[in-house]
């Protein structure tokens, strides 16, 4: 290596360095007073968060459903007052006449409030001020240090108790949570979403925070932006969810559910929280999981857990034993019934265990020997003795003795004269249909329900599977526990020829006037042939057709396809009757099917009392269908 | 007369990285300081960079014990193995902010293009070293450096490329390419950037750059990062507000506060006095690198030590650069002072390698006199 080289690289090196020396003298000789920054005089530097504002909630048709509305207050911060005994009383006075509240007992927060851990702590004394009062009070008390008045977006709800679960509400961080929103970059103090769509949803409807570089002056306060990053507004959501027809499935669910409390002997309540006047309905776009409405019966008041929540309300909201906070439509899981019946006969198509010809003819029971007692038989009862049936029949007329034989078999002194699905072929396909997992619902804290098996019952219950699961199982009843939404899903899976959607509630992101829609998501596919899914849905037809128990959900001059299911849960009666729970499970039009609906009533009959709300939920749903699909 | 080697240490390069090292962990306490007031030290960030640099001289004094040469025997081996390493953290790297440049193992992470800095150095001084400067053989000699430097740019990781890219440059020059091969390779680049930014310049680089030029047009925030670095050397004024205030910093949001914009924060916390002196540190230790260069007894360690200073100057001017708004933003630590594990061990494994190379110099008359003195 000759020297001239060596040189050569020594002075590119200085010249860097000239450089470099050039600017950073430059920039911490001159760049403070181009900056205008006064250091004399304590000005400093501060960088401001600059919140965004939330974005909005819109139904359907674009109707706001939750909206930031401006709440004004009025705090005071204790060690701020003017410290002359004199000057403060007259502050105080002057603050009694602009509030209305008493002077006795703004002095008594002041005390308070000095005496305390954090005197600067400022103190609400108004968080109710109107417009008017709060220009009114700023401009009397200004020149007053101690007394701030400011306005902090208030979140408001509408539509009462009628979608409160689905919206969720926006409150303070949780005392577990704050590491990871304060990782998330919110301040302590920030408002969330806490629930519903607001919790899921948190990230589009926050926005992107913005900042502030200020010069302020020695206290803080800003006096100037010199670099500004201003935040991104937060999205507005479109939920699928029209109000209007939400309404509408409501006073219809409400009419169901009385008439099925009603409807049942009281004499007949063995179980000791009956009745309950509960229900829910759900109403899902059969092909793209779009949920036109979600009815959860109790509800309770949006706007109480918001801002300002009202603790006494609050306490007994959750010490209500009805849980009005519990969604009934995807939080809390019941046994099925005969809506699962449609299901069970797909599956046996399917697995060849049944053709639509197969007949099996019920006389109102089947008794089977016990596995290992051979003197011991169960006997397992039919709602009627239903004759001979073909599958259509069977699901048509609901025969339980069918679905026994579909879903364990059957067999006579040791002969097998039917051979069933068994419990593992019928769970897979249970599941298939997306039993027993989450849905993939845009709502937290969705129940992913059981579908049971072997090895559930041995870990769980301690007991060897038996044939009996199994044809309890058949009838969708025993351990099998599922959502209403779990059951429109599957039912929109054999509606729209196997596709298992996972169904939402926002169905676009809303900035300015460009509208992102969220599309189809589908969490599977129910393997099921197209052809043995149009047995099951013609099926599904005559039960809803004349003769049919379905019959009852069936608008006039439609076509549908549908299913009751009557429950029986809890503790038998002294009759051995027991309390049962009112499903129905339908969609329409049947040649094309663009909607499924299902309702479920804590007391009822499937036919005498969910089958009527369907036919109102279809009737309301096609007498305004243009409106509903924008 | 013939040449004594003797192990002597170099006190001007202990005095200039000790001096860095030191600033370092200041400012990293600071930083840390301003998350727990009062405990500086105690856990977070500045107890972490004081670690780093006690492994960083312990790795320095190892590798200054080693004898050099020993490096020009394993240049392949070495040069491969980094090779393998950014391949891997491209595969199976950690992803944080978009990019693959770091390997996971167990909680820490390795920087491969850390090391790969040093072993390309390696390779090309091992090539070019006793053999007659060509046109071809620089060009080999570039080829050398180049695989490294494209899966650098695929990471993506541009400042460490440029870095990468300058120290090769630097490297084929000490080893005297004709003039005219890197006069074109030059034009040749300047040529080739404008498409290549056209092409393959990923959108928020194409962004950073708009933002250089135009530091208003923020829609990523990037912009105000680069104000910010800017107000807060501007506000240090000539002795800054101290390393341990209580104040707001008006770098307090940005994400490289202790690394990629660790020299602002300097500039911030202790003004002119504290940029100065890290550029006054930097030309101390650049100076006996290059001092090392000349006195280094053979033409591998001349290349080597002149290549592996040239890396520092590159690293050190751009980060620099970057924060006083002379470039575009781009993510490079500060060498010795920036948080970030290999950054650290990496700078101070090549002064150690510097110090084993000017520990090999010839006694100068002063020297041996003393030697002969004491023996």
């Amino acid at each position: 290596m000759t020297a001239s080289r060596l040189l050569v690289l020594r002075l590119f090196a200085l010249a860097l360095g000239a450089a470099l020396l050039t600017q950073i003298v430059s920039l911490h000789v001159f760049g403070a007073s181009s900056l205008g920054l006064d250091r004399s005089s304590g000005e400093r530097l501060r960088v401001l968060d600059v919140v965004p504002a939330r974005g909005r909630i819109l139904d359907r048709a674009g109707r706001p459903l939750a909206v930031n509305t401006p709440q004004f207050i009025a705090q005071i911060v204790p060690a701020d007052l003017p410290a002359d005994a004199d000057a403060r009383r007259g502050a105080l006075a002057r603050l009694e006449v602009r509030t209305g509240i008493p002077y006795a007992g703004l002095e008594r927060a002041v005390q308070a409030g000095l005496a305390s851990v954090d005197p600067l702590a400022p103190i609400a004394i108004r968080d109710d001020l109107t417009r008017d009062e709060a220009t009114a009070l700023r401009a009397a008390m200004s020149g007053v240090d101690g007394v701030i008045v400011e306005a902090r977006a208030q979140r408001q709800y509408a539509g009462g108790d009628l979608l409160a679960h689905v919206l969720g509400y926006v409150g303070p961080i949780a005392a577990g949570d704050t590491e990871a929103y304060l990782d998330a970059g919110y301040g302590l103090d920030a408002r969330v979403g806490q629930g519903g769509v607001e919790f899921s949803y948190e990230d589009a409807l926050r926005g992107v925070p913005g900042e502030d570089l200020v010069v302020a002056d020695a206290a803080g306060h800003p006096l100037r932006v010199l670099e500004a990053r201003p935040p991104e507004a937060g999205a507005d959501l479109v939920l699928s969810i029209d109000l209007e027809f939400q309404q509408t499935v409501r006073a219809a669910l409400l009419e169901g559910i009385a008439a099925g409390v009603a409807g049942q002997e009281p004499s007949q309540w063995p179980n000791p929280d009956s009745p309950r006047e509960a229900g829910a309905a759900v109403v899902m776009d059969a092909h793209s999981g779009e949920l036109l409405a979600l009815v959860s019966y109790p509800s309770f008041e949006a706007n109480l857990l918001g801002t300002q929540p009202d603790d006494e309300a609050l306490a007994a909201l959750i010490a209500n034993p009805d849980r009005p906070l519990v969604d009934r439509t995807y939080m809390e899981v019941g046994a099925p019934g005969s809506i699962f019946k449609p299901l069970v006969a797909a599956a046996a198509l399917q697995e060849g265990v049944a053709t639509p010809g197969t007949q099996v003819t019920s006389r109102g029971l089947i008794s089977i020997r016990d596995q290992f007692q051979p003197d011991v038989y169960y006997v397992f009862r039919d709602w009627a003795a239903h004759g001979t049936l073909d599958l259509y029949g069977g699901i048509a007329r609901s025969s339980d003795v069918y679905f026994y034989y579909l879903a364990g078999g059957y067999a006579q002194n040791g002969v097998q004269l039917f051979e069933g699905l068994g419990n593992d072929r019928l769970a897979r396909y249970a599941r298939a249909a997306g039993l027993g997992a989450p849905t993939g619902l845009d709502l937290p804290g969705e129940a992913a329900g059981l579908v049971p098996d072997a090895a559930w019952k041995d870990a769980a219950v301690g007991d060897p599977w038996v044939l009996g699961d199994t044809y309890t199982l058949g009838i969708g009843q025993g351990y099998l526990a599922v959502t209403p939404l779990q059951m429109a899903v599957a039912g929109a899976a054999i509606a729209n020829g196997g596709t298992v959607l996972a169904p939402h509630v926002v169905a676009a992101l809303q900035r300015g006037e460009t509208l992102t829609p969220l599309g189809v998501t589908s969490a599977g596919t129910l393997p099921v042939d197209a052809a043995n899914l149009a047995v099951v849905r013609e099926a599904m037809r005559r039960a809803a057709d004349a003769g049919g128990t379905a019959l009852t959900g069936k608008p006039a001059g439609m076509t549908i396809g549908g299913k009751t299911g009557t429950a029986e849960f809890g503790r038998p009666a002294a009759d051995a009757s027991f309390d049962t729970h009112a499903w129905y499970l339908g969609f329409a039009p049947f040649d094309d099917p663009e909607v499924v609906v299902v309702v479920y009533l804590e007391h009822g009959v499937g036919s005498t009392h969910a089958g009527p709300v369907a036919r109102r939920i279809f009737e309301a749903y096609f007498s305004r269908g243009a409106q509903v699909t924008r | 007369m013939m040449a004594i080697a003797t192990r002597r240490v170099d006190p001007w390069l202990l005095l200039g990285t000790g001096g860095l090292l030191l600033l370092g962990v200041g400012v990293a306490a600071s930083v840390g300081g301003a998350e727990s007031p009062g405990a500086p030290f105690e856990g977070g960030p500045g107890a972490r960079q004081l670690l780093l640099a006690s492994a960083g001289v312990g790795v320095a004094g190892a590798a200054s014990m080693l004898d050099y040469h020993l490096l020009r025997r394993h240049a392949l081996w070495l040069y491969l193995g980094a090779l393998a390493l950014l391949v891997a953290a491209l595969i199976i790297g950690v992803d944080i902010h978009g990019s693959r440049r770091w390997l996971g193992i167990g909680t820490a992470t390795l920087q491969p293009s850390e090391l790969a800095k040093v072993a390309v150095v390696v390779m090309m001084a091992a090539l070019l070293a006793g053999r007659a400067a060509s046109a071809t053989l620089t060009l080999v000699a570039l080829g050398v450096a180049t695989p490294a430097i494209a899966l650098v740019v695929l990471e993506p990781d541009t400042g460490t490329a440029l870095v990468l890219a300058t120290g090769s440059l630097a490297v084929v020059i000490a080893a005297g390419a004709p003039w005219r091969v890197v006069a074109s390779l030059l034009i040749a680049a300047v040529a080739v950037v404008p498409l290549l930014f056209a092409v393959a310049v990923p959108d928020y680089q194409r962004e950073r750059l708009a933002v250089f030029v135009d530091p208003a047009r923020d829609p990523l925030g990037s912009g105000f990062n680069v104000r910010q670095a800017e107000v807060a050397i501007s506000t240090g004024g000539l002795t800054g507000d101290g390393l341990f205030n209580e104040g707001d910093s008006s770098l307090e949001h940005v994400a490289g506060r202790g690394s990629d914009f660790v020299f602002a924060q300097v500039g911030e916390d202790l003004g002119l006095a504290g940029t100065l002196a890290i550029l006054a540190l930097f030309g101390l230790v650049v100076w006996r690198g290059f001092e090392a260069a000349r006195a280094a007894p053979d033409a591998f360690g001349q290349l080597l030590a002149a290549g592996l200073t040239s890396i520092m100057v590159a690293q050190a001017a751009l980060h620099i650069a970057v924060n006083v708004r002379l470039f575009p933003a781009t993510g490079i630590t500060l060498p010795f002072v920036s948080a970030g594990g290999t950054s650290v061990v990496t700078v101070c494994l090549i002064v150690g390698l510097l110090q084993s190379i000017a520990a090999q110099r010839p006694a100068n008359v002063r020297e041996q006199w003393t030697a002969a003195r004491w023996r």
